[in-house]
């Protein structure tokens, strides 16, 4: 960018040639005087403190003893002190002087509260920046109060101000020159004027004087003003030099409108006593720093990619430069497909929100097909799997089955054991998560069940295993007729004759709507009507079905919403009514409800409602309520991928002790992982409430993280099982030859994604190359990779200490 | 049948916002605290007042806990042809002591919570219940965590639960207000301080930490113990370390009492008993905490709830079992005087039996106040079969006032920070 030299007055600058600027200060001058040019010079006049401002204790000492005050005060460039002291409890509005000299400044304060009235008179001395004050004192007016002694203010936190001074000094006749400028100090600026012969300067202002004679070895000066008078000698006048070409860290920026921005910072080009400006204005929300450049904000509208000019300028001219800026949707709210390529992180984010954990072959995986392609094996789900299969052999199947019905008599732990085992061997572990999704959306539990019944729970399950992806109007059909829902929230006892409002308020406030949203008490009154006339039976093996008995139902018409249900219709298609008369509420605010938690569970929490609208619509208009494309939408837009998803929720126990297990290989027993996860309180198939678990926060408590520690305990401590199974922790370690105890430490936080700070590294790494005493003290024993039982004692360890990480409670 | 309920905690936003406030202090929340819990003393210290709240969740029919029996209503509208809800009370003892009364009895399956009424140590307070009652189990018990009806919008106050807002300003440490088996109730989010809250003391320890470990454990739970000190981050990071950091400090110290207490009082082995030994456990440790709460879930009878025995009466059972044991446990150590429990619940039932031999959900119910302190009797207005006939038993005592009562009388405190709202019906009771 070109520079600039100024010809037209700016701040109040003349714009005068000036001849002779090579009289000033010696060699540093001569340079700057060509024709035509303006010759400005600036120096800083050091008088300090020239301005009392700020906070001071002070301590009045009288014969009652001593007590303490605070004063708190501001100059202006008089000289004269405003402000507050605050003493035995009494505010005074201080008003007084201060006069700052090299040998004995003053400082008098006059104040008044109330009718009690307080003068502090005394010495201001030491050395700039820690200047003490010692003088009289007197407080005047209620008995009680009133007292006069000695006060004692410490003014260490003095400021120490300078006074600046600018001036554009432009030769007239006579060799005389003509001086305007400005003088500032303590936040005050006074208008400067003056002049004089080479040798002799004055300039004045309202309440500034700064008098310059020629020297040997540059000016004697005086000042007066800002309450001091100050004096020194050897001042040189240097020519300003004009500001060059300002350069941005970031030259070329996208920022998403509603997040601030980091400070887009001048990192070249220089600006002596200048301003910067912009052309044309910046985006909405962004701001220059016209002392330094600096942008900073918070962008609050969208604008194209467009080149801002920045023009920095002093009295001796300018220099522009430029940069260029985009504002965009932020991406937090963004439903559009991430087009950019994902970093390592991404991939590894996208696996363990989805998944719950990653493993080398899953990132080889994700990585090498990308996400987009990844999906297609990840949303079809596959029925009748060989874990499925081995999962139900192994965990539901009872020696006093009869034949033909292995299975079908499972005990509650066997069925919370079932799919914790399906958890543990998932082929697609995805269809586990959504599993827990809809699990923990329609929250029911096994202990409800009659003993013989628990099968009902195994079928519940697998329908929000199997319909994780697919419509979610079957989905609300297939879960209302569902035998373990129909037990769960009364279904099989809501009769014509005695409605159960149960489901039908349930369904609303925590399936569909949300709580209080659109319903009322009288539509709940109507629906338990749509909902009966299930009822449960038995077969002759002692298995219980549900089937409608039409005696039961209620037949009448019902008005839901304002919207009738014709009489006389089946139970089954009152159930489809409801259904649909709830999809098809204006405003959309089931898929608004539904994409919404989705987005949380998978995302974050509180997406805005533009996100929420959008998604809504993509569901409802795109989809048709298919969850598949919806998920494949979710998975791969801007909002899943922003910052405000990574570390943004705390890890539920299942996901926390599922997640270990899958990313490091070391497996517990079903029946203990089953255990240590009822302890925790998330015991699968036995949600806690019909609103299923509480959120991710809520999982904090103290004991909640010991019992998380307890759980990891068990799986590094299956030492012998685990590697007599062919499972070894040497199977996450770096390749032989590069198992150092630094490449350990490194390769399995990675692999954990726990985010580790240089000072728990080396604390990592000391703990692998040491081992403890029984007195309680450490010896040095380096750390051998290759050694079966450093591996199982102390890389075991080092895995029990990382899943302890702060960052590793948190996904 | 509905499902037993230990825990209620809904998912909605207003619980968001509260979450939201907690982390907003969550960079102070422990380590102030948890550096000044007392230590253990060798016997529970004397005149140190403590509240107990037991919240019977699910909704409890408390028609059916202290019974109405000059009521004719009572028995009409709870019996029909599906089923019947009525308890007959024909053996079961008048309520006799210093406030002896005929107007009710206490369900046959609470004989030891009689016998502290016949010593003048139980009130029952009729007609409990907030303005516009909400028949959600959540909403409901979210009323009761926060004590406040009508948001908190108007109040000024930040979104918090009720001891949260106790602890801040009487008992900030972290044993100053104690959760027992009830996860993270609301009650306790949102403050500064952060209150225990486990399942149970004897669940509360850290594996390899004990000091009989190996050296090999004992090393490396060192080393995870220093890095927790060490980590300072932002968000649920920190809110992360400040749990796990309270879990290391406090497991010790809560192993340490449970150790060294020893009773002559059979404790049953039912969740709510075991809970209540808990407290037993903390207040002989000479832990300086203030209020209990726990409580135990299965009230939501909506079928097959049961009259003189079932459902219903078995869960009385345990209320009775635990109050007892605990009563008998508290009166040894000399310490008696200095309890309160209160016996709540989110909500009361119908008048009247539904068609599955069960109740819906209601509007008010009878609460108990039980202790040494406590002077004992009916308070709130006399049940009549009007009230009876009615759908719901309508509030006329704010369970708020109950609240407000023990806070300022019992444990010294200014309850009017804790319960900012004013109340549409205030009470002035004398039950402690």
């Amino acid at each position: 960018m070109a520079r600039t030299h100024r010809s037209v007055a700016r701040h109040g600058f003349l714009a005068l040639t000036v001849g002779a600027a090579a009289a000033f200060g010696g060699g540093a001058g001569s340079a700057a005087g060509a024709e035509g040019e303006v010759n400005v010079y600036s120096f800083d006049v050091v008088t300090a403190p020239v301005c009392l401002e700020g906070t001071f204790p002070f301590t009045l000492t009288t014969d009652d003893g001593a007590s303490q005050g605070t004063l708190t005060v501001e100059t202006d460039a008089k000289g004269r002190v405003t402000g507050t002291a605050d003493y035995l409890g009494l505010s005074f509005q201080v008003t007084g002087s201060v006069k700052f000299k090299a040998a004995k400044s003053t400082l008098s304060l006059d104040g008044t509260s109330g009718r009690t009235k307080l003068a502090l008179d005394g010495v201001l001395g030491g050395g700039p920046g820690a200047r003490t004050f010692a003088g009289g004192a007197s407080v005047k007016g209620d008995a009680a109060l009133a007292r006069k002694g000695t006060c004692v203010i410490d003014l260490a936190s003095a400021p120490e101000q300078t006074a600046t001074v600018d001036v554009v000094l432009t030769e007239g006749k006579k060799g005389k020159f003509a001086a305007e400028g400005t003088a500032a100090s303590c936040g005050d600026v006074v208008a400067l004027k003056g002049g004089g012969k080479a040798s002799k300067l004055s300039f004045k202002g309202k309440s500034f004087t700064l008098s310059l004679r020629q020297g040997d070895g540059g000016f004697e000066w005086e000042s007066s003003g800002f309450g001091a008078s100050a004096s020194g000698s050897g001042l040189v006048l240097d020519p300003l030099d004009v500001p060059t070409e300002p350069v941005y860290s970031v030259p070329v920026v996208e920022y998403e409108e509603g997040d601030a921005i980091a400070a887009n910072v001048i990192v070249g080009g220089t600006n002596p006593r200048g301003r910067f400006s912009v052309s044309p204005g910046l985006p909405a929300g962004l701001a220059i720093d016209v002392v330094t450049g600096a942008i900073t904000g918070t962008p609050t509208e969208i604008s194209p990619l467009a080149t801002y000019t920045v023009t920095a300028s002093n009295a001796a001219g300018s220099a522009a430069g430029t940069l260029r800026i985009q504002t965009r949707l932020n991406r937090s709210r963004s439903f559009a497909f991430e087009g950019r390529t994902l970093a390592e992180d991404d991939y590894r984010h996208f696996l363990t929100r989805t998944r719950w954990f990653a493993t080398d072959a899953d990132m080889a995986a994700v990585q090498s097909q990308g996400v987009d392609t990844y999906l297609n094996t990840m949303l079809s789900f596959q029925r009748n799997t060989a874990a499925e299969q081995a999962a139900a052999a192994t965990e539901l199947v009872n020696v006093t089955d009869p034949p033909g019905l292995e299975g079908k008599f499972p005990s509650s732990t066997q069925v919370a054991r079932w799919w914790t085992n399906l958890m543990l061997n998932s082929e697609n572990p995805f269809k586990e998560t959504i599993g827990f999704f809809w699990h923990d959306h329609f929250g029911c539990s096994t202990v409800v069940l009659e003993g013989s019944n628990n099968f009902y729970m195994v079928d519940h399950v697998n329908k929000l295993r199997y319909g994780g992806n697919g419509n979610f109007r079957q989905l609300l059909l297939d879960v209302a007729r569902d035998p373990m829902m129909l037990v769960f929230l009364d279904g099989r006892v809501n009769t014509r004759t005695a409605p159960n409002e149960n489901f039908a308020r349930e369904f609303w406030e925590l399936y569909t709507l949300g709580v209080d949203n659109v319903y009322t008490q009288a539509d709940i009154v109507q629906g338990a009507k749509a909902w009966s006339g299930y009822r449960e039976r038995y077969d002759a093996n002692g298995l219980g079905y549900m089937s409608v008995d039409t005696n039961r139902h209620d037949t009448g018409a019902k008005t839901i919403f304002g919207q009738t249900i014709p009489g006389n219709q089946t139970t089954d298609q009152d159930y489809e009514s409801v259904v649909d008369v709830t999809l098809g509420l204006p405003g959309r605010p089931v898929a608004k409800f539904i994409t919404k938690k989705l987005f949380e569970y998978y995302a974050f929490e509180d997406p805005d409602q533009v996100l929420v609208d959008e998604m809504a619509d993509y569901f409802v208009d795109t989809c048709q309520w298919e969850l598949a494309p919806f998920l494949r939408r979710l998975f791969t837009c801007e909002a899943f991928f922003h910052a405000k998803a990574r570390r943004a929720q705390v890890k539920a126990p299942v996901e926390y002790g599922v997640g270990f297990i899958r990313a490091t290989g070391l497996v517990l027993r079903v029946s203990s992982l089953d255990s240590l996860l009822n302890t925790l309180g998330q015991r699968p198939t036995q949600s806690p409430t019909v609103n299923g678990w509480p959120l991710g926060e809520l999982w904090l408590s103290s004991q909640g993280l010991a019992d998380r520690t307890n759980l990891i305990y068990q799986c590094v401590e299956d030492t012998t099982r685990q590697r007599n199974a062919g499972i070894d922790v040497v199977n996450l370690m770096p390749p032989s030859g590069q198992r150092t105890a630094g490449n350990t430490v490194d390769t399995l936080a990675e692999r954990l994604r726990v985010e580790l700070t240089e000072a728990d590294r080396t604390e990592l790494v000391e703990y692998l190359n040491t081992v403890r005493n029984t007195n309680g003290t450490t010896t040095n024993s380096p750390f051998d990779g290759e050694s079966q039982s450093h591996r199982d004692e102390r890389v075991r360890g080092l895995l029990l200490i990382l899943a302890q990480h702060p960052t590793y409670q948190v996904r | 049948m509905s499902p037993a309920s230990p825990l209620h905690l809904p998912k909605n936003v207003s619980r968001r916002d509260i979450l939201k406030l907690s982390l907003a202090g969550a960079g102070i929340t422990a380590l102030g605290p948890l550096g000044r819990f007392c230590a253990p003393a060798s016997a529970a210290p004397q005149n140190l007042k403590r509240m107990i709240v037991i919240n019977m969740f699910g909704g409890c029919d408390t028609l059916n806990m202290v019974i109405p029996v000059s009521l004719s209503s009572y028995s009409s509208r709870r019996t029909s042809a599906a089923g019947s809800v009525a308890v007959d009370t024909s053996g079961v003892p008048a309520l006799g002591g210093p406030f002896a009364t005929q107007l009710y009895k206490l369900h046959p399956s609470l004989p030891r919570i009689r016998a502290l009424y016949d010593e003048g140590s139980v009130a029952f307070v009729q007609r409990v219940g907030y303005p516009s009652a909400n028949l959600s189990h959540f909403e409901s018990q979210d009323i009761f965590s926060t004590g406040v009806r009508n948001g908190f919008g108007p109040l000024g106050v930040s979104p918090s639960g009720w001891i949260a807002r106790y602890a801040n300003d009487n008992a900030p440490t972290s044993m100053g207000a104690v959760g027992l088996g009830v996860g993270r109730l609301l009650d306790f989010i949102g403050g500064g301080t952060n209150p225990l809250l486990v399942s149970s003391l004897g669940a509360f320890n850290i594996s390899g930490t004990a000091s009989n470990s190996t050296n090999a454990r004992l090393h490396r739970s060192q080393y995870a113990k220093e890095m927790i000190q060490r980590y300072s981050g932002a968000g649920l990071n920190q809110q992360s370390r400040d749990a796990l950091d309270q879990a290391y400090t406090l497991t010790s110290a809560v192993q340490t009492a449970l150790a060294s207490y020893t009773t002559a009082v059979s404790w049953a082995n039912t969740s709510l008993s075991q809970r209540m030994r808990d407290a037993a456990v903390l207040i002989e440790g000479g832990f300086e905490t203030r209020i209990f709460y726990t409580g135990y879930g299965g009230f939501d009878t909506h079928s097959s709830q049961g009259q003189s025995t079932g459902a219903l009466p078995s869960l009385f059972t345990q209320l009775d079992d635990a109050v007892g044991a605990f009563a008998q446990d508290m009166k040894n150590r000399g310490v008696w005087n200095d309890i309160a429990i209160v016996v709540i619940t989110e909500f009361g039932r119908r008048n009247y039996v539904n068609g599955s031999a069960g109740t819906d959900h209601g509007h008010g119910f009878c609460a108990l106040v039980i202790g040494g302190a406590v002077t004992g009797g009916s308070y709130g207005p006399d049940l009549t079969n009007q009230d009876l006939n009615a759908e719901h038993l309508a509030y006329a005592v704010d369970f708020r006032s109950i609240y407000k009562h023990i806070l300022g009388e019992h444990l010294a405190a200014d309850p009017a920070p804790v319960f900012p709202e004013p109340l549409t019906i205030e009470t002035n009771l004398q039950i402690v």
